[in-house]
């Protein structure tokens, strides 16, 4: 929100009402609106943008014209002396996690004049206040085809039979590290155990500016509703927050993040990250997972120490015994130069399609710079969803990874002592075929993107994850002592 | 993190982390991690005094859903020299770019 974020507090935020064509106030006595009566207020043609511009000319910023008011900001000073009125700093408490925050606000008594300029075209201003942000832990709806946590994202990647047999994810702890998590009441009326703990260079715990990690964990309590889970706030260095994460020693670190990297020679600058995955995964047996990229040659997504996953389509409708199934065309699937052999991905979760992957309704900080981003009206390039109400509809890889690392947890439970390479060849070996589609094209494929085909195939590896198969085959497993033969991998 | 510091990642010569990151500290260096590499923190001045490297402000892509980009200071790093102190210390030192989220 702009309060919170510019740190304004010398500016006036208000909405200026136009004169209505009518001579009628919605401000008389005993007026009520109604969707009956509205029309009567409304101003003629052009008068909003004549009191736009006449509001611009004293030195006021527009930022809205609406039908009946418009919205602008203007400095402390400019305000008192073009409407000789007095303003003064109040505070209000916008959320428990955002906290207070001050705002200038009309002196009660103290006099207002509407100027010459404007008297004709408006007939008051009013400085407005921060709301109260009261985020639902339920979703708004939206019309178009799109899946919800935990409920679609469960159904469609198998994991509720799972869960049917007991095994949630239950005594699991899982990292993330990602831009923050806000503390959104999604998580606590779903009753998640949701942490938040910050990389040594992060500031502000209690917020997530961007929306990212808030929205993606959601992913991850999908197919384990009972992890522990720890998100881990990135500062300005991924590689710290990433070590943060390891040193934990979750059982799983989920990451939807990472570098285009096209060339064929690892960057020094990401060696170390590459030396700390490595021995997250080698030396101490974390399973780490890593989204492929949009569009992108993700790194670390190419390590062939990672879970890399990639993103497969949905439909709502039915193909056989499962979902009509396509790989998404804004996943990457990519051969790595740098890992020779190493394909990308291994295994996909769920991803929306271009243009902006609009898919799976998750939880954000309202008002943040994905609620802000893809709020509003105008699918597919808008969610449908309000700019400030705390949710959106995304996807991408970055929550394709989150999914998997639900299931990842999910077969930790049921054993705990699977090797994470063992735990990617059980998701590999039971994904579900993915035989239609082709992925986003990236500086390592063709325009086309590659293929998905019968069998294992470029664009989504060996399919879409498949919870409950991955179960049946993880429960009978045997674990082998390492001093065994053959040895386990 | 405050734009006036910069993260960078320092690889250490085998068995001389901690005193490479003790060296650091004395040099001025904020060291927040001590493991394979350190990490460490430090105001581009110091940045730029220390290790002879300067710094160019880039933009890059933060999130491609909603076209956010993002600014970071980008190290150049033609002219970078191991202070004395540290050259018996530390083999490389590296700048991180902040990743994009997927």
């Amino acid at each position: 929100m702009t309060y919170l974020s510019n740190n304004k507090e010398e500016q006036v935020y208000f909405e200026a009402v136009l004169r209505s064509e009518t001579g009628e106030s919605m401000f008389a006595l005993e007026t009520y609106l109604s969707p009956y009566n509205l029309h009567q207020f409304s101003p003629p043609p052009g008068r909003a943008t004549h009191a736009a511009i006449a509001l611009q000319s004293l030195g006021f910023r527009v930022q809205q014209i609406g039908t009946f008011s418009i919205s602008a900001e203007g400095p402390r000073e400019l305000w008192e002396r073009i409407f000789g009125t007095r303003v003064e700093a109040r505070s209000q408490t916008v959320s428990p996690s955002v906290g207070e925050v001050t705002y200038l606000s009309h002196v009660a008594g103290a006099p207002f004049t509407i100027p010459s300029e404007l008297s004709e075209l408006i007939e008051r201003a009013y400085p407005q206040s921060p709301p109260v942000l009261f985020e639902s832990p339920l979703p708004p709806r939206v019309k178009y085809h799109h899946l919800t946590v935990p409920s679609d994202v469960a159904t469609v990647c198998r994991s509720t039979p799972v869960h049917k047999v007991g095994i949630t994810g239950k005594g699991v702890l899982v990292a993330m590290v990602d831009s923050g998590f806000y503390k959104h009441s999604f998580y606590e009326w779903h009753g998640y155990n949701y942490q938040a703990t910050l990389a040594p260079d992060a500031t502000n715990i209690e917020r997530d500016e961007s929306g990212h990690g808030t929205a993606e964990a959601a992913n991850i309590f999908a197919n384990a509703p009972d992890i522990d889970f720890i998100g881990v706030k990135m500062g300005g260095n991924a590689t710290l927050a990433f070590k943060t994460a390891s040193d934990l020693h979750p059982a799983v670190i989920s990451n939807s993040w990472g570098y285009n990297i096209c060339g064929d020679i690892l960057p020094n600058s990401l060696k170390p990250l590459e030396a700390a995955i490595i021995e997250a995964v080698q030396e101490r047996g974390i399973i780490v997972c890593f989204s492929a990229g949009n569009g992108h040659a993700g790194f670390p997504g190419m390590m062939p120490e990672v879970i890399s996953v990639g993103g497969v389509y949905a439909h709502d409708t039915l193909d056989g015994d499962d979902f009509l199934l396509e790989a998404s065309n804004y996943s990457s699937s990519f051969d790595s130069k740098i890992y020779p052999g190493r394909h990308v991905p291994d295994l996909c979760g769920l991803v929306g399609m271009k243009p902006r992957a609009i898919y799976i309704m998750l939880p954000v900080e309202p008002g943040d710079q994905i609620d802000r981003g893809l709020g509003g009206n105008g699918y597919p390039n808008k969610d449908e969803t309000g700019t400030d109400d705390g949710w959106a509809v995304i996807s991408g890889t970055s929550a394709s990874c989150p999914q998997i690392a639900g299931v990842c947890a999910l077969l930790k439970q049921v054993q705990p002592g699977l090797s994470p390479s063992l735990i990617k060849s059980i998701l590999r070996a039971s994904a579900r075929d993915v035989k239609k589609g082709n992925s986003n094209q990236t500086c390592l494929t063709t325009s086309e993107g590659q293929p998905a085909g019968n069998g294992h195939d470029g664009a989504t590896g060996t399919g879409l994850v498949d919870a409950y198969g991955a179960y049946k085959l993880a429960r009978s497993v045997t674990i082998r002592n390492i001093h065994d033969l053959p040895s386990p991998r | 993190m405050p734009q006036s510091l910069i993260s960078a990642e320092i690889q250490p010569l085998p068995n001389q982390e901690k005193q490479a990151a003790l060296v650091l500290q004395r040099l001025g260096f904020l060291v927040l991690y001590v493991g394979t590499t350190i990490s460490i923190q430090a105001p581009r001045s110091l940045r730029e005094s220390t290790f002879n490297v300067s710094f160019k402000e880039e933009k890059k892509t933060a999130m491609a859903e909603i076209k956010s980009e993002q600014t970071y200071l980008r190290a150049v790093t033609d002219k970078l020299i191991i202070p004395q102190t540290l050259e018996s210390l530390i083999s490389e030192v590296m700048f991180i770019e902040p990743p994009e989220f997927f």
